[in-house]
Parts: C-alpha cells; structure tokens; sequence
C-alpha cells in the first residue's frame, strides 16, 4: 500500500518493487476506447522494463465522473466493481494521474470500507511507478521535438506527481524542453465542467493555448489525455495553432530513432475532413 | 431560516447553468490584478519553511474553537463585557440591523463611518441606516469608491478592483465635485479630505471584528489605511460586527494568524495597522453585536465544519480561474470565489445557491493557498452531492437518471462495451449534424472533438497479449515470479 | 427565549450530535527565537522599516534624538506637536517651546485632534523583523495621537527592540491579560497605505503618511 508521508504537497512512501511482479494495468475508459495507443505503449514501456503486465478485462471505470458530479451512492457502485476486479492485485499502474489520484485519494471519502481503500492505495500512475519505484528515468527514447509539458492539476495538487515526467523528459534525446508559462493554472478541463460551464472552460483553454504557443512549443505532453482532449480540441480548432500536437507522455517514452516521423502519424489526432465510419 | 436574496443580476454564470453557455464577462483588470497578488503571495510564502507547519497548526487551532464554539463564545463575552462593553447577539441579518438602529436612536446618530466588514455587507446595513435617516459613509478607500458608484464590491479585500484610475477620476468629479484626475496621489489626496471631515463628525463608528479572543476577551482588527483606527477611535460609539466563527482561543494564538492573515491576504508580513482592542476605551462605548445568520446551519453538517475556519483573507479568490474570469458580483451573493461557493449555500440555503459549488473546474488551487487549510475542493463536491440528493435547483431527476445508467453501465465489461459502443458511434456522428443542441454543442462550439479509432485497447490487449514479452533479467539473477 | 440562548443553543445542539472532540493544540512555535543581540536587531529594524516607506533612526543619545525631532519639525513647516503624556515623550520633546507642544485632553474632539500637524508617540516594543512599532493607547485620545496627525515621530529606546512578533508575545500577552487594561495595543508597521486603485501602492491615505521612528541607545 502506498502510505501518505506528506500532505501539502503531498508526498508519498511507495513499496518495494520485487523483480517479476506482475503489474495489472488500470486502462481509463478514455483511453481504452479513445486514445489505446496510449495503453498499448505503457504496455510496452513495462514490459521493457522487465516489468509482467496484465490487463484485467472486467475493469470499467474508476468511478471520478459521478464523484465529483456528486453522485455518490453511483460512484460507489462502480467503486466497488473497480476494486472486485482489482482486488488481488498488489501493483496497479495507470496512465491517468486523474483517475489515479481518484483511487489514491478520494475512494475513502466513497466507500469508507477499509478493502475499497486499500485497492484504492495501490493503483500508481505510470510515471511514479518508473521513477519512484523502479528508479527508472531513461527509456532510450529519441523525439526531436520541442515539447511542453502540461501537469494536470489533480496529478499536481492531490497527487503531487511534477518531479518524475520532468525527469522522463530530460532523458529522451533530441528532444528540446519549452517551460509553459503559469503551468501551475487550470486548463480548464475539470471533466463535467468543460460541458456545464462552456464559456468559463473555454476561456481557461484558451489561456492555457496562448500560453503553449508563447512557448514555442510543437508538442504538448502530458500524464493526463484527460486535459489534452480539451487543450487538443481547441488547438486543432484554430488553423493557426493546429500543427501544435497533443501527446500523452507515453507515447513519446516509446518513440525511437528508428520510428521518428512514424509516432507523428500515429497520434490520430489530424484536423480537417474525417470520412465517416461504420461502427 | 434567514431570507435573503440571491442576487442573479451579476450571477449570469449561475442562472445560465444548465443552458451552460455562459460567457465570462470579468474585466481584464481584475482577472490580471488577482493574478499577479496571486504569484505575489506565492512567492513570500514559497521562501518561508514554517509556512505549511503553520497552516497545520492554524487548522488544529480553529478546529478546535469551531468545536467549543459555544464555551468560546461564552468567555469572550463575559471577558470583554467585563472590559466595558455591551455585548449582544443577533441570529439574523435583520436582528442585527435592528440592534444597529437602536443604538444610532439611542445615541443620536446622524453619520455613520464605517471601516470594512463583510458581515455588514450580509446584513445591507448600509440600506438599513439610510432609511431612518442616517448617513453611512464606507471609509476604506475601495469601498468608499465603489459606494459612490453605487456598485458593489468585487473582491472582499480590494472592492474596487474593477475599476480604472480614469474610472474612480470621473466618479469624484461627478459625485464630489472635484476636478478630474486620473493620478492615484491626488485620488488618493481627495477621498483623504472628503474622509477626513466624516471621520471627526461622525457619532458612531462601525467596524468588522478579525478576531475576538476568548480567554483575554479583546477584539483584533486589522488594515492598512489606518480607517479601522480612526473610525473606532474618532466617534463616541464603536459598534464591531462579529460573526459567531471569529472566535479564538487564546491571544498566544495571535501571532500565528497575524503571520497567516497578513501574507495570505496582501504578501504583507504585518498589516500596516494591527489593532488589539482592550474593551471600551474610557470615554468611548463599545457594543460587540455577535452574529449568527445562517453560521450555525454549516455545524450541522459535519463534514462542512472547516468551512467556518475561513479567516477572510482573499487568497483563495486571487488564485482562482474561474474567479478571475468572472469576476466578484457573479457568484450573487457577499462572498465570492472558492470560499463564497463553500459558505453562501450553508448561510443562504441550498434552495437558492446550490449552483455556486458547481462553477469550479476543482482545480485546487484554492484550497493549496488557503492559509488555514480548508479543503475547498472537497467541500466543493461534499456541497455537490447535497446539492443533487436534498431539495435544490440542481436535484434533477433526469440527471440522476442517466448517472444511475451510467453506473449500471460501468458495472460490467459487457454493459461497458455495449456503452462505448455507442458512445463511439455518436461521436463519429456528430460532426455530420450541422446543429450540435444543448451540452453537445458545449463541447464543439470552441474545441473539435477526438478521432475515434478503428480498434479498442482492449482488442489490442486480445491479440497481442501474448507477444509481450518482458526483458527478463539475466540468468545469474533468477527472476522471481511472484503470484498476484 | 433571547436571541443568544437560541445561538447557543443551536450551537451546542449541532456540536452535541458529532462524536468528534478535538483537542487545544499546543501553542504554535512561528518563528525561531535566534537570541541575536541589540544591534543586529536595531539593523534589521532600519532595512525593514525602510522597505514599507517609514523611517528609523538610531541615535546615540536623547540629545541626538532631540536634534532629530527639530530637523523633522524644520522639514514638516510644523509650529505644533501633539505629544503624548509618556515619560520617553516628555524628554524628547524637552527641548521644544512650551507653546508648540499640546498635550491632549481629555474632552479633546477628534475635529480638534485633525489640526496637528505632527504628532509624538512612545513605542513600548519595537519588532526588528517588520519594522513595527507597538504604541500602547489608553484613551481616546492616545489612539487618535497615532492616526490623526500626517506625521508622526514614535520615540522608543534600544532595549525594546524584539526580534520578531513571538519573541515579544509573552510580555505583551501579558500585559493584554490584564482586566483593568482599556484601550488598544497598535502595532504599526509604517506609514498608512493603500493600493485600492489599481493596486497602485499610496502612502497616507488615512493615517500618518510619514512615520519615523527614533531608537535611543
């Protein structure tokens, strides 16, 4: 279980990583359905790492949207699902600070049951876990680019993961760090917020764009896609700022040499006419 | 129940909730000022080691006056009554401006100087005194201002934050007669001259209480202008307003909030002004009128309680983004910001403010500042799961409906993919609708929205679990396969 | 039922229903006591009180102190003092022309008080780390001496030099203590200010727009 060492700003005691433990991946359902390219390179990440991983199919959700809409008695039920699937699990990564610090932080507040909270303790986001734990910092990625990092602020203010993506990034070769301007303020994303209060969300977003783009950067990583769906959305939205490209920090942990310019295609995210789909 | 009007017509934000397309409609000015106060503070507080050691302590200390409210309040009166003032209790807004005009009667008052108190702003005293004759005049140097331009204040610790140089040059050369400038000094040099002649006429002084101490029964108030000193000490009566949470324990608690307050509230280390009232100064009447207004409503919410620990500092609103975009009127009520969403649904009732909790992104960043540790961003959604499940605008059965599918969705991988399967199919959809209705259109109005992919991870996970192989270490070190 | 009992009432009732009994807390250590000696606070006292526009000047002696008062009196233009009733305030307004110096009375009215040009106050405890002044004030007019006039000269003595807030708190929590006390204890940190407009930062709004602080010794 990981033990809270600090509150403000919080810092955390993490357990031993013994060699060959298996390492079951908490997929946010964003993710799974939106953006699994981010799930298939924390795979890989793990896995290079030495690191056995699987996938428990039965996993949905970690129950935050109904959380914080205030639907408590909901949320718990998608809780205790999460914590079933989860149960026999001693090392739960995600690559979501959001919905990691929803499991870490705020299941108590759900389902006091001591079971639900200590699953909840063990799920770890993707970064903490390669740099806290097995004191990993370089992947031998290479992506010439320059890249900003955009913090969620769960991630930061509950989880206070800022140190370890920083040292990520500082290891992968060709790659030029552009620090964001107020990268502490809200992009303004806050799940349900983006859709019940538009215009203050918007405004939010797009400071946080001016701020991206008075950077100089050409990427925006992040631990939380969560966020970037909406910076995304709206850098995509004005031509001027479309060839800016929004990336989950993962997916530039497993960019190579060998597969430069292949990741650029590979991030999905091109602007203008989409053909239509069948389901 | 108190009954007081939610004020919609600044609160747009609010009433335009569900319809979600509320524009923020703040002035620059303001969401910059609050801004640059923020990163002030932040940096003052950044360099001090002690300064989350003091939050903690500040935190334990109010948590336990807010649990022996009842015994502090008690002493402090008996301490202070015993020190030469008349001390009286309100439960609501209109006791207490009653109480107010009965001593205005009772002393003859004709002008009234006033120095900053929140609490007076619940209670509209100001309308109050007006209507039986007497003229209250605002003496902090903002809430003169903005009481000239008839407006009210924005920000609980700079009222008149909205307004320009140029603005405040032309509201005294309309409502003063002086001529126009738009130079601070000689703004300044004015308000000073009009102040000056009500601070020595005035019969009674009104004042907000930042601390009453309980175990030496004395009143703390502090500012920077020196109007506090002045109104309190220039007219024969002293009327402090006190909420019933402004209670300490001891005076030795005193320079730990002096320390909190000053830094949270300005980046000072010590206000300009720091007044430790002993009682009634001889020759001077003191009345202390203790109020309740809807405070005790939060102490029968348990999980609200630290709500009340709030000490007025004003950090929480400057570090906001959503207070700076839409600025101090549009939260309807006295108290805007972080700290406004957490408390004007206690005072008020959820019936009118249950929206107020909704209008944050939960960011956090209020509650990282807060000098007394409230955990804003909980009471937030604490307020939110009230708001939904007790009567309130914001308890839509529709609502409640889709969250309940919801959790019958999330339940099960099979329910889970049914869902997201139609989830996907709409998303592909919608940019093929030219006209997005209601919350759909929330989203792409200003952003596009993701790709979807030809395949789930989880299909992915299917064919290709088994080629992930893990490096494992090298035979000297035999790898050591735990079970789950 | 009076209002009070039923606010009491409610409160007890509410604190009643929650098991929750949290305990007094010790009282909480702000700033480390370093013990540093007079002069290395009489410094720090002057670059404080020098970062919030008010002045300090240490002194050798009270003659200086009084030669300091004259220079301040010559540079204001002021032919009057308002000087409180204090020992300290006595000897250094020693040297000035009995006519110039008022002392206040007690029927005295703030309009009258509004007249002084300057006046002269006694800091029972200096703070080295704020550039503070704490003024002891027993009657109406003591506390209008500190706020009324545009200038004003706070006269103090070396060995009331405290390093910080905490370290000054027990002898004036004290003194605070007391049941007879009446009153206020002001702490002063600089000239009056504001930065209601535009947050652009102006000195002597209400109060003193000059402070000087005069340390003896």
């Amino acid at each position: 279980m990981i033990k809270l060492k600090q509150h403000s700003p919080p810092q955390w005691e993490y357990p031993t990583y013994k060699p060959g433990e298996t390492v079951a991946l908490f997929i946010p359902c964003y993710i799974d359905q939106f953006y699994p390219q981010i799930a298939e390179a924390t795979a890989r990440i793990l896995t290079e790492q030495g690191v056995p991983v699987v996938f428990p199919e039965q996993q949905t959700c970690c129950g935050q949207p109904a959380f914080n809409s205030g639907y408590w008695d909901e949320a718990r039920k998608v809780v205790r699902h999460f914590c079933e699937v989860f149960r026999d699990y001693r090392w739960i990564v995600s690559p979501s600070g959001s919905c990691t610090a929803m499991c870490r932080v705020f299941f108590e507040h759900v389902d006091a049951d001591p079971g639900v909270v200590a699953v909840g303790r063990r799920v770890i986001e993707l970064s903490e876990f390669l740099v806290e734990v097995l004191g990993v910092t370089d992947l031998g990625a290479y992506f010439p680019y320059k890249v900003a990092l955009h913090n969620g602020c769960h991630t930061r203010r509950e989880l206070g993961v800022v140190e370890p993506p920083l040292k990520l990034l500082e290891k992968i070769r060709g790659m030029t760090f552009c620090e964001l301007p107020n990268a502490e303020e809200c992009c303004g994303f806050g799940g349900t917020f983006s859709v019940k209060m538009p215009g203050t969300s918007l405004a939010m977003g797009r400071t946080k764009v001016e701020n991206i783009v008075s950077s100089g950067a050409e990427v925006v990583a992040s631990l939380d896609i969560s966020c970037l769906m909406h910076i995304g959305g709206i850098l995509r939205r004005n031509p001027a700022t479309r060839h800016i490209r929004t990336l989950h920090l993962a997916e530039l942990l497993v960019a190579r040499e060998e597969t430069a310019g292949t990741t650029a295609a590979r991030t999905g995210q091109e602007p203008g006419q989409r053909p239509p789909q069948t389901p | 129940m108190p009954t007081h009007d939610l004020n919609l017509e600044g609160a747009a934000f609010l009433k335009d909730l569900n319809a979600g397309l509320y524009e923020p409609a703040a002035t620059r000015s303001l969401g910059e000022s609050a801004e640059r106060s923020s990163k002030h503070t932040r940096s003052i507080t950044d360099a001090i080691p002690y300064w989350q050691q003091w939050r903690e302590a500040a935190n334990g200390i109010k948590s336990y006056a807010i649990a022996h409210l009842d015994k502090l309040l008690t002493q402090f009166e008996s301490g202070i009554t015993a020190r030469g003032a008349e001390v009286l209790y309100a439960e609501n807004a209109a006791e207490a401006n009653q109480l107010v005009l009965d001593i205005a009667r009772k002393h003859q008052v004709k002008t009234v100087v006033k120095s900053k108190s929140m609490v007076s702003e619940e209670m509209e005293l100001n309308h109050k005194l007006a209507a039986i004759g007497v003229r209250p005049v605002e003496t902090d140097l903002g809430e003169y201002i903005v009481q000239l331009a008839e407006q009210r204040p924005v920000h609980i610790v700079t009222p008149a934050m909205h307004m320009s140089a140029a603005d405040v040059g032309h509201l005294f050369q309309q409502k003063l007669g002086e001529p126009f400038s738009a130079e601070h000094q000689n703004l300044t040099r004015i308000a000073r001259k009009h102040l000056r002649e009500d601070f020595v006429r005035a019969e009674m002084g009104i004042s907000g209480v930042n601390f009453g101490i309980a175990d030496t029964g004395s009143l703390v108030i502090v500012e920077n202008e020196g109007n506090a000193g002045l109104s309190t000490s220039a007219p024969e009566v002293h009327v402090a307003l006190m909420g019933i949470e402004k209670v300490i324990p001891r005076i030795a608690d005193l320079p730990l909030f002096l320390n909190l307050l000053a830094r949270s509230g300005t980046g000072q280390k010590l206000t300009t002004y720091t007044h430790l009232i002993h009682g009634a100064t001889p020759g001077r009447k003191l009345y202390v009128i203790i109020l309740d207004n809807g405070r005790s409503n939060v102490l029968k919410d348990p999980a609200a309680r630290m709500a009340l620990f709030c000490i007025r500092c004003g950090a929480c609103l400057n570090a906001c983004p959503v207070y700076r975009r839409t600025g101090g009127w549009a939260y309807g009520w006295v108290y805007p910001g972080p700290i406004g969403s957490i408390l004007t649904p206690h005072l008020i009732g959820l019936e009118q403010a249950a929206a107020l909790p909704f209008a944050s992104s939960l960011c956090g960043a209020c509650g990282e500042v807060c000098p007394v540790k409230i955990d804003i961003p909980h009471q937030l959604v604490h307020l939110r799961s009230r708001a939904v499940s007790e009567p309130s605008p914001m308890n839509k059965p529709l609502e409640r409906l889709t969250w309940r599918l919801w959790a019958f969705a999330m339940g099960g991988p099979w329910r889970y993919r049914l869902t997201m399967w139609g989830v996907r199919l709409g998303v592909r959809l919608v940019p093929w609708i030219a006209w997005h209705p209601g919350k759909l259109g929330a989203w792409t109005r200003g952003r596009e929205l993701p790709e979807v992919p030809r395949t789930s991870f989880r299909r992915w996970w299917r064919n290709h679990r088994d080629h992930l192989q893990p490096k494992l270490p090298a035979p000297e070190q035999p790898a050591e396969r735990a079970s789950p | 039922m009076t209002s009070r009992d039923a606010i009491l009432g409610r409160i007890r009732t509410a604190l009643a229903a929650d098991p929750r009994r949290p305990e007094l807390p010790p009282v909480a250590q702000v700033w480390p006591h370093t013990g540093c000696g007079v002069d290395q606070m009489a410094q720090r006292f002057l670059a404080e009180i020098g970062e919030i526009f008010g002045e300090a000047y240490r002194v050798p002696s009270m003659g200086d102190a009084r030669r300091k008062l004259a220079e301040i009196m010559g540079q204001e233009g002021c032919s009057r003092l308002g000087v409180m009733d204090r020992p300290l305030c006595r000897e250094l307004t020693a040297a000035v022309a009995p006519a110039a110096i008022a002392w206040p009375q007690p029927d005295w009215t703030a309009a009258e008080m509004a007249e002084l040009p300057a006046a002269v106050i006694e800091a029972d405890c200096l703070l080295a780390d704020t550039g503070s002044a704490m003024i002891a004030c027993y009657t109406p007019q003591d506390r209008l001496l500190c706020y009324l006039p545009p200038t004003c000269v706070a006269i103090a003595t070396a060995d009331r030099l405290a390093e910080h807030l905490p370290a000054a708190w027990p002898a004036i929590a004290q003194r605070a203590a007391a049941p007879e006390l009446r009153g206020e204890f002001v702490f002063v940190t600089g000239p009056s200010r504001t930065a209601d407009i535009e947050k652009v930062l102006i000195l002597g709004v209400h109060g003193p727009k000059r402070l000087v602080v005069l340390v003896v010794g």
